[in-house]
């Protein structure tokens, strides 16, 4: 009961951030954004086809009404028509949002689960020899850009002159077999840098606790470290390795898949985002604004609620 | 106090811990060696800083990052605790030899029960059942004057008092019936009243189950009442190791005589202003070639910051120092 009051309470605390996001965003799509009165019209515009095409996109509406219709798209999650394509933006969303998903959540799997099974390791060692090898390849896989994995990676395992195992664009996915061969390079290169990025991290926040008393206690009774490192140790960090993880996932499912689906042509919502900029499409930009605060809102909520349901000091207040 | 039988169960020799850092490296504990007789309780004193905790901490091997240990052997039962393997070091840890922190705020895991902690260590080293540690930790638990222990099994560590918590930490060492009890500033955290309570019943086990003790404190009070041998620690050395009427009525380092003179005695017919030693503790990474303790050291003569005095003496009764105060 207390615990549902406490999650109610975390939802209604959401609606003024997601106001604020989406105001602001908003301000700046309108005020400083793209704008295709232009775009749409011919040569020697009249000023009447000036008044009919703004009309039309709702250029001519005070301010505050067109924030007012935003809001109303949120509510009802209908945001109209493309202003390029003319394609229902809804529909639109329905098609790539599934591929994005399905293009980042091995990649989100396995650069947190290796990251926290090396820092594990790390930790464990720490100052020994599989410390320093982990943490040189953490660092490595750190300094590279992404953008030089995905490339290099290309090379390696897509084309003639490497092994040329995989191929090298494209999402033409109809079985599981299909799946693995699109999907495969794209998540070693993310992973490649995810790990690094996680495995500093983690290894960061284990080695603190490994040195803390509680730990010291356990092992002077006799406590086996494997039972240590896992109840004592791992189970104690939940907060930051879960708050990091939990915090990446809006970030993967549409900033952090730019790159890779534009690399790998692969038709996600990170591509989609990228020419409604480039193009001044507002409905979709309103949408994938949208979609992604009620994400990190989503998020924060989880986050607040993971941290009472792994560490009990945490108050309900 | 009768003495106990001579057979040692626990015998520290050499044992020098080095810490290494960009400064270099310093020896907080250095050559020290002492033993421990079976069914004895072995006061180790000094001040903060002395070693005291890292030589205990030295018994079950378990230094604290990035310490090391440099030379020396900590014989148990026949084997040199330092050199034992993972798996035979667990096996000591605990069941034979147990240990008391001193830091029982942070001592037990914050997001665990106290039951499922207590009962997870005891079942383990006792080789019981969870029911049965369960029981187990209730019993001690009670025995050491916990009100109401079954509910605290339920509680956090954060939901008990500090006294409490170090009362916890104690009923598990003693649950686990350990042969060698190493208790760091076991009642240090607590009051007065309280403390006495505590070291009564840790001495009322102590004395049953035969179970040899070493007490590292600061508090000489606490020693004087507990202890049937003392090693005085000053900078990373033992400085002088008596029984404990000797050393309380005839000490004979400079440093043992100011730490004795500096206890308040409160009921005296005339007041005296406390005395207090002169100076401070000198820094580990810059200790002179001469007595540690010299700089502070009313009687210290030429040789005293020449040469490093050595521990010698007879009869149980061992002085590091070239001007050891008369026995009369």
């Amino acid at each position: 009961m207390h615990f549902l009051r406490y999650t109610v309470r975390k939802i209604l605390y959401g609606i003024p951030l997601i106001l604020g996001v989406t105001f602001i965003s908003f301000l700046l799509m309108v005020y400083f954004g793209p704008e295709q009165t232009y775009t749409l019209l011919g040569k020697n515009p009249t000023p009447e086809d000036l008044e009919n095409i703004r009309r039309q996109l709702g250029y001519d509406l005070p301010f505050i009404t067109r924030y007012a219709q935003y809001l109303q798209e949120i509510f009802t999650f209908d945001f109209g028509y493309s202003a390029s394509s003319n394609e229902r933006v809804l529909d639109i969303l329905a098609r790539t949002v599934p591929v994005s998903i399905m293009v980042s959540i091995p990649g989100f799997l396995l650069g947190n689960g290796v990251g926290i099974c090396l820092a594990l390791c790390a930790a464990h060692f720490r100052g020994l020899w599989p410390d320093k090898l982990i943490m040189f390849f953490s660092v490595f896989g750190m300094s590279v850009s992404l953008l030089i994995v995905i490339i290099g990676f290309q090379m390696i395992f897509c084309s003639s002159y490497g092994l040329n195992w995989f191929p090298v664009q494209g999402w033409d996915v109809d079985s599981f077999f299909d799946y693995l061969k699109y999907v495969t390079v794209p998540t070693m290169a993310t992973s490649f840098v995810a790990i690094g990025y996680n495995t500093r991290f983690f290894r960061s926040v284990l080695v603190e606790e490994i040195d803390s008393d509680h730990v010291r206690t356990m092992k002077a009774f006799g406590i086996h470290p494997l039972i240590i490192i896992i109840v004592h140790v791992l189970q104690n960090n939940l907060i930051p390795i879960l708050t990091r993880m939990i915090f990446t996932i809006p970030y993967i499912l549409i900033g952090g898949s730019i790159l890779i689906e534009s690399f790998f042509a692969i038709p996600g919502v990170g591509g989609v985002t990228y020419d409604a900029i480039s193009s001044g499409d507002l409905p979709i930009m309103k949408a994938v604004i949208s979609i992604y605060t009620l994400l990190y809102v989503g998020v924060l909520i989880a986050t607040d609620l993971v941290y009472r349901l792994v560490d009990p000091r945490v108050e309900l207040g | 106090m009768t003495e106990p039988a001579q057979k040692k169960i626990l015998e520290v020799e050499n044992l020098k811990v080095r810490f290494s850092s960009e400064q270099g490296s310093v020896f907080p504990v250095d050559d020290v060696s002492f033993s421990l007789n079976p069914g004895e309780v072995l006061g180790i004193v000094g001040e903060s800083g002395c070693g005291k905790t890292l030589t205990a901490l030295s018994c079950l091997n378990l230094l604290p990052f990035p310490g090391v240990i440099e030379t020396g052997e900590v014989w148990f039962n026949g084997d040199d605790v330092l050199k034992l393997n993972e798996k035979k070091l667990r096996h000591l840890r605990g069941a034979k030899i147990a240990m008391v922190f001193q830091e029982s705020m942070t001592a037990l895991n914050p997001v665990y029960r106290i039951g499922s902690q207590l009962s997870s260590i005891i079942s383990m080293n006792r080789k019981v059942s969870k029911k049965q540690a369960k029981a187990l930790a209730l019993d001690y638990l009670t025995a050491m004057g916990i009100p109401g222990a079954e509910q605290r099994l339920h509680d956090f560590p954060h939901q008990l008092s500090g006294g409490m918590r170090q009362r916890v930490l104690i009923a598990l060492a003693l649950a686990c019936e350990p042969q060698i009890l190493i208790a760091d500033e076991p009642t240090t955290a607590l009051d007065v009243t309280t403390q006495a309570f505590i070291l009564d019943k840790i001495r009322g086990i102590q004395a049953s189950a035969d179970m040899a003790t070493i007490l590292v404190s600061h508090d000489l009070g606490v020693v004087a009442e507990f202890c049937h041998r003392v090693i005085v620690m000053y900078c990373g050395r033992i400085i002088e190791k008596a029984s404990i009427q000797k050393i309380f009525t005839e000490p004979r380092h400079p440093y043992t005589v100011g730490l004795l003179n500096s206890i308040p005695q409160v009921r005296q017919k005339v007041l005296h202003r406390l005395q207090i030693i002169e100076g401070a503790v000198p820094n580990l990474h810059d200790l002179s070639s001469g007595c540690r303790f010299a700089n502070r050291c009313s009687q210290a003569q030429d040789r005293c910051f020449r040469e490093e005095p050595f521990l010698s003496g007879s009869g149980g009764h061992e002085v590091a120092c070239f001007y050891p105060r008369e026995v009369q």
